[in-house]
């Protein structure tokens, strides 16, 4: 690879180069792949040498401002590395020649390919990222590798990954790339996500790039807005799958039985809340194999048609303030229309029955298919606090997820009793849309949605 | 949109000729006029009464009923038949784009316009057609007008071409065709009749659509420019994070030139042998907790020159079986590889033991087959017989406190 890459990049005020280095099985694809939100980026196993190229990828911003993150091999033979660039006559006195030098010679091209794929990187770079695992003990041979890495005089910035892991470990690390000068270090868990972390590392490169500072700055300032619009759209998937979820009410015709329609409303909502994952996979650019949803224990509730709920009474008010004035004067045929039905609060009976007629009109199969004797089933109480409660934990996990995490996502249940209390609640909120009237009302589905939405938020946004 | 043109222009061209061919040699201008015009006609008031009803100042949708049915229908369409969540996002993005606000009602009266336009052209075309290549003569005549209502009528009609001095039926022209065209008439009487149906199809059909179609096509490009897409919306979300997904794209700068047969051992033994006793003990590039969880402490960890030296003071000359502990979950390279040759080659005579240390194990995790096999391979590679490289699940300092 030619070294020029660099004064080119250089000119370019809106192109900032990063080579991604570091020992092997460090997570340096795995970086790359988090920062790019992209889970198909390159190879990630467990086994030295997964990565034996270097492989180049770009984020771009909507202002033209681009950073090109080229992940290389893993550094392995570090200690015979440094041996061979040392024994070089021109090798550490020399700095970026003596590894120029190095680099050009074709015996240890052939010897240490990987590595001098890497030195050439690291070369051609603005700014080197050196990842490192932190649960690894501080080693010679890492030692050599910065040694090696420095001469190539671009900035270095230590990136600590795995950071879940032993605090004293990470402390010695500190303590050691201290030592070395490296002061600018970032703790970034490319399994564990937080985009505060990620911010951290634009902020770290600012420190060491002062000409792009204004550019990383608006860099950093869209991937933030990004990010919060994209978990907001998220939420809003969310919402309106479980407001109409929630609002599934199916009619079981006369003499047939309850359990096949059962079975269906259980298989819509499954299907409702599929496509709602797969959606929210998309959206965080995760692929389908990320989440696997246990089946969820879907329960049918049996719903009788009362439109006069006293929360539907209170939509009927706004509704149905003329029919009610006039409901006293037909009120006691319709009543014997709706002789045996559930009138709820029928004391006014008139007025109710006026608001009825009003109801009936945009109503009128709810009513009649109460008449025929149908009844309605649509989703519990519990097991819409149990979706609910399943779609918080999946957020807040996909919201955490690094892109290089390989196992599957499988989500479980096990909340406080406060928790289950404030989800019970809110999914009683959800439940009011299972009565027709309601669910019409563009205002109130308005208002719940806001009401849930806003619940998600504070529920994800707490730690 | 295309589509719809030439469907437009067919069915012109069909309605018109269904209209000629039940007349022999006689066409009946009133009949034809309302094959091509009348309907056209009622459609262009529909949408004058809708243009100018007054509209709701909001940024919903607001194309009209009409429009609403349309973008309703389409959203429908979208929604169902859509499979990929990018395609349905994509729809709503083009919905927003030529629905919301006034440029839905624009769209929707520029393909209105154009359509009609396209039918009394496809209508006309053939009139023309029909009327270049057989004689017609032509009834115009009345029940229920006065001649005199009736030939102020047509005067009326024919006043735009007039003013064009095109030639337009005089009153021996209207007076023939109200007598059934039954006796001879002029050509030239036939050629006014002829040029008064081509100008009413093109004075009171193509023009007024034209001049709409122009005038709505106009107003939403004006409508265009003011245009304010919800970037925010979730549907916009989708699409861009689908564009983003497509446009990223990788590139291999540096291929690797010599790849290497990964020549992984596909068998494996989780033996948990008993280890030799009055074995040399010595650890590879341990990490102080692995280290705390073994029973049988290593003498040395080898983790830098100077251990490595003692490393190889201590296995020279020795008898004893000589065991080298390292960590199962952190895969061997190059350099550990290096490491541990240089240490068995400092005594050829030894008997050597590869002891791949779990702490994950003891974790409620299963020990993995793919954490093991690549120590295999570096046993393999430094002549450790089989049964020699085992694992050992070990108890982690964390564990050790919790017990």
């Amino acid at each position: 690879m030619n070294n020029s890459n660099s004064s080119n990049n250089n000119n370019n005020n809106k192109h900032v180069l990063l080579s991604i280095v570091g020992h092997t099985n460090t997570g340096k694809t795995s970086l790359v792949r988090t920062l790019l939100r992209d889970s198909s980026f390159g190879e990630v196993a467990n086994i030295s040498g997964t990565t034996r190229h270097v492989e180049a990828a770009k984020i771009t911003s909507n202002t033209g401002f681009c950073i090109e993150l080229r992940d290389t091999p893993g550094l392995e033979d570090s200690s015979a590395l440094y041996e061979s660039v040392s024994a070089l006559s021109s090798g550490l006195a020399n700095g970026r020649n003596g590894l120029v030098e190095f680099v050009d010679t074709p015996e240890y091209a052939m010897e240490f390919e990987q590595e001098v794929k890497v030195l050439r990187q690291a070369l051609a770079c603005d700014a080197i990222l050196y990842v490192v695992d932190s649960r690894e003990p501080v080693l010679e041979k890492y030692l050599f590798e910065l040694k090696c890495l420095s001469l190539a005089a671009r900035p270095i910035i230590p990136v600590l990954n795995f950071i879940g892991g032993d605090e004293s470990q990470q402390q010695t690390w500190r303590s050691t790339l201290a030592n070395l000068g490296l002061h600018a270090l970032v703790e970034f868990d490319t399994v564990a996500f937080d985009f505060e972390a990620e911010k951290r590392l634009y902020a770290k490169l600012q420190t060491v790039m002062e000409p792009q500072h204004k550019n990383l700055d608006d860099f950093i300032a869209e991937r933030a807005q990004q990010w919060q619009l994209i978990k907001t759209a998220c939420i809003d998937i969310t919402v309106r799958m479980l407001v109409q979820v929630a609002s599934t009410v199916m009619a079981v015709p006369k003499g047939q039985p309850v359990e096949v329609l059962s079975n269906a409303l259980q298989e819509n909502i499954r299907e409702q809340e599929q496509k709602c994952l797969a959606e929210l996979l998309m959206l965080l650019q995760f692929s389908d194999t990320d989440a696997k949803l246990i089946h969820l224990p879907v329960k049918n509730g049996h719903w009788n048609a009362d439109l006069f709920a006293p929360e539907t009474l209170k939509i009927f008010g706004v509704d149905t303030a003329s029919a009610a004035a006039t409901g006293a004067v037909v009120g006691v045929g319709v009543d014997l229309v709706f002789a045996g039905m559930s009138l709820g609060a029928a004391t006014l009976l008139g007025a109710t029955v006026g608001a009825g007629l009003s109801a009936t009109k945009k109503f009128g199969r709810s009513f009649l298919g109460k008449l025929k004797g149908e009844q309605n089933i649509c989703l519990d109480e519990s097991t819409l606090t149990l979706l609910i409660a399943r779609q918080v934990l999946l957020l807040k996990t996909l919201f955490q997820r690094g892109h290089a995490a390989q196992s599957a996502i499988i989500i479980d249940l096990s909340s406080s009793k406060e928790e289950k209390k404030q989800t019970a609640k809110i999914a009683g909120r959800l439940q009011l849309l299972q009565n027709t009237l309601a669910s019409k009302n563009k205002e109130l589905l308005a208002a719940i949605q806001r009401e849930v939405a806003k619940w998600f938020v504070d529920r994800i946004d707490e730690p | 949109m295309s589509v719809v043109i030439i469907i437009a222009l067919l069915s012109g061209a069909a309605a018109t000729l269904n209209a000629v061919a039940g007349s022999q040699n006689t066409l009946n201008i009133f009949w034809i006029l309302i094959v091509l015009l009348g309907f056209n006609l009622l459609s262009f008031l529909i949408w004058l009464l809708v243009t100018l009803l007054p509209k709701r100042s909001s940024r919903q949708f607001s194309s009209g009923p009409l429009g609403g049915i349309f973008k309703q229908l389409l959203e429908w369409l979208t929604t169902y038949t859509a499979k990929q969540c990018a395609v349905r996002s994509a729809s709503q993005v083009w919905l927003s784009w030529h629905f919301q606000q006034k440029q839905g009602r624009w769209f929707l009266g520029s393909i209105t316009h154009l359509s009609w336009l396209c039918y009394i052209i496809g209508g006309g075309g053939t009139l023309l057609v029909v009327l270049a290549t057989k004689q017609y003569n032509f009834i115009w005549s009345s029940t229920l007008l006065s001649d005199s209502a009736f030939i102020y009528l047509t005067k009326a009609l024919a006043a735009p071409m007039a003013w064009l001095h095109w030639p337009v039926p005089t009153l021996v022209d209207v007076s023939s065709s109200q007598q059934g065209a039954s006796a001879e008439v002029l050509s030239q009487t036939r050629k006014a009749w002829a040029y008064f149906l081509l100008g009413c199809l093109f004075f009171y059909g193509v023009l007024p659509r034209a001049i709409s179609w122009l005038l709505c096509t106009a107003l939403r490009r004006m409508a265009l420019k003011k245009i304010d897409l919800d970037f925010t919306a979730t549907y916009y979300q989708k699409l861009q994070q689908h564009w983003q997904q497509h446009r990223r794209t990788s590139e291999i700068i540096d291929s690797d030139s010599h790849p290497i047969a990964q020549n992984r051992l596909t068998e494996h033994a989780f033996t948990h042998k008993t280890l030799p006793q009055n074995a040399l003990c010595l650890g590879v590039e341990l990490s102080q907790s692995a280290m705390n969880g073994l029973s049988r402490k290593p003498s040395v960890n080898v983790v830098d020159k100077t251990t490595q030296h003692q490393a190889v003071d201590a296995i020279k000359n020795i008898n004893n079986p000589i065991l080298f502990f390292v960590n199962v979950q952190k895969a061997p390279d190059r350099g550990t590889n290096r490491l541990m040759k240089n240490l068995v080659s400092s005594n050829a005579k030894g008997v050597y033991w590869l002891v791949c240390i779990d702490q994950a194990a003891t974790q409620n995790t299963q020990p993995c087959a793919k954490h093991f096999f690549p120590w295999q391979d570096t046993a393999n590679q430094l002549g450790i017989v089989k049964k020699h490289c085992v694992l050992l699940e070990t108890i982690s300092e964390q564990q050790q406190q919790q017990q």
